[in-house]
């Protein structure tokens, strides 16, 4: 048996599962996008790698001038939950855009004149 | 000049759960004028739709709450496909003069401006009926809009307007709620359109008081305002 697995901790199997479901989810989200698919592949291997070999941190963060490896983790994590929150509240505001323009639509195409004679011609 | 035809003019009236107080402002209207009415009804959760059966108006409904400022887009595009000569921002609550309507008419139709703005900062009988406070805060908002939008006027936040055809073609509100008031500030601004300012006279009642604007829905505008611009 390889001697690499025999070594693995219990925390390190369940995120290795969680991060296979991840990356098997990832592919039916972003269909179609391929630099999201890309950039959430790549995310998502890396964490694969790190969760296999914890010690790389440690080296990643020496080469940055970070102290301890698990800092590095937290800016990267840190700077790309701004990301993505700014990135999703724009598709938001998108999205709003095109709600308003097709309740506007609906309105105008449904406009109704009140009075005696209903329906406008 | 030839006579306008009245149906030509769209009073376009925007209106969120406004039931206890559109009838009244309907009726002094119809009275008075013939010009075509549009309220916008923002899906109001009211009897809005059933009081407004009884009134020769066009009635239009937003399926969706979406704000003020898309609902004055909504009876502007429709004011539009109309054909109208000319579309007045009118208030539902009844806090606009409608005597001056005719006047805002035949300042906008005159071919000397494509929009016009209601001041209240220009006559004193107009100012005086403004709660200090209120006046205090315009002043600030009028500085706001100028710094934001290159926009100099006397007043803020006034909702009683003027639009000819070619401002009704240019102006497009996005923003759905009330930073729509400095939006249309840009819009006249960006499109090049030329405008004016008349004296209009608000009526200050106590239902328009609670309804109006309070400080943390200004700096909501301003963030509104930020977003639309640098995240969009």
């Amino acid at each position: 048996m390889n001697p690499v697995l025999l070594d693995f901790k219990p925390i390190q199997l369940l995120l290795v599962v969680l991060v296979v479901a991840a990356l098997l989810l990832s592919f039916r989200i972003f269909r179609n996008k391929l630099f999201y698919r890309l950039s959430f592949l790549t995310f998502l291997f890396a964490g694969l790698v790190l969760v296999i070999n914890p010690g790389l941190t440690a080296y990643v963060a020496t080469l940055l001038g970070v102290g301890r490896g698990v800092d590095v983790i937290f800016y990267m994590l840190f700077t790309g939950y701004v990301f993505v929150t700014i990135i999703i509240y724009r598709r938001l505001l998108r999205q709003d855009e095109v709600i308003t323009m097709l309740v506007r639509d609906s309105a105008i195409r449904n406009a109704k004149k009140n009075s005696k004679h209903a329906e406008i011609e | 000049m030839t006579k306008l035809d009245p149906a030509k003019v769209f009073l376009v009236i925007p209106s969120y759960n406004e039931g206890k107080v559109i009838a009244h402002t309907l009726q002094k209207l119809r009275r008075l004028y013939d010009y075509s009415i549009v309220v916008v009804d923002d899906c109001s959760t009211d009897d809005t739709e059933t009081i407004l059966q009884e009134f020769d108006v066009f009635y239009l409904r937003h399926s969706v709450n979406l704000g003020q400022g898309a609902a004055l887009q909504t009876g502007m595009s429709f004011a539009l496909s109309q054909n109208a000569a000319v579309a007045v921002h009118f208030d539902a609550d009844g806090q606009h003069n409608h005597e001056d309507i005719p006047r805002f008419i035949e300042k906008a139709l005159d071919g000397s401006c494509d929009i016009v703005l209601g001041s209240r900062f220009m006559r004193q009988e107009d100012l005086e009926v403004v709660p200090p406070f209120r006046r205090f805060i315009l002043k600030i908002a009028t500085v706001v809009n100028g710094l934001t939008t290159g926009m100099w006027l006397s007043d803020a936040h006034n909702g009683f307007r003027a639009l000819t055809p070619t401002a009704l073609r240019a102006i497009r509100l996005r923003e759905n709620r009330m930073a729509h008031a400095t939006e249309i500030l840009s819009e006249i601004r960006k499109n090049k359109l030329r405008y004016v300012e008349l004296p209009t006279h608000i009526i200050y009642t106590e239902y328009s008081q609670v309804k109006g604007q309070s400080w943390s829905n200004s700096i909501n505008i301003l963030l509104d305002l930020f977003i639309s611009r640098h995240l969009r």
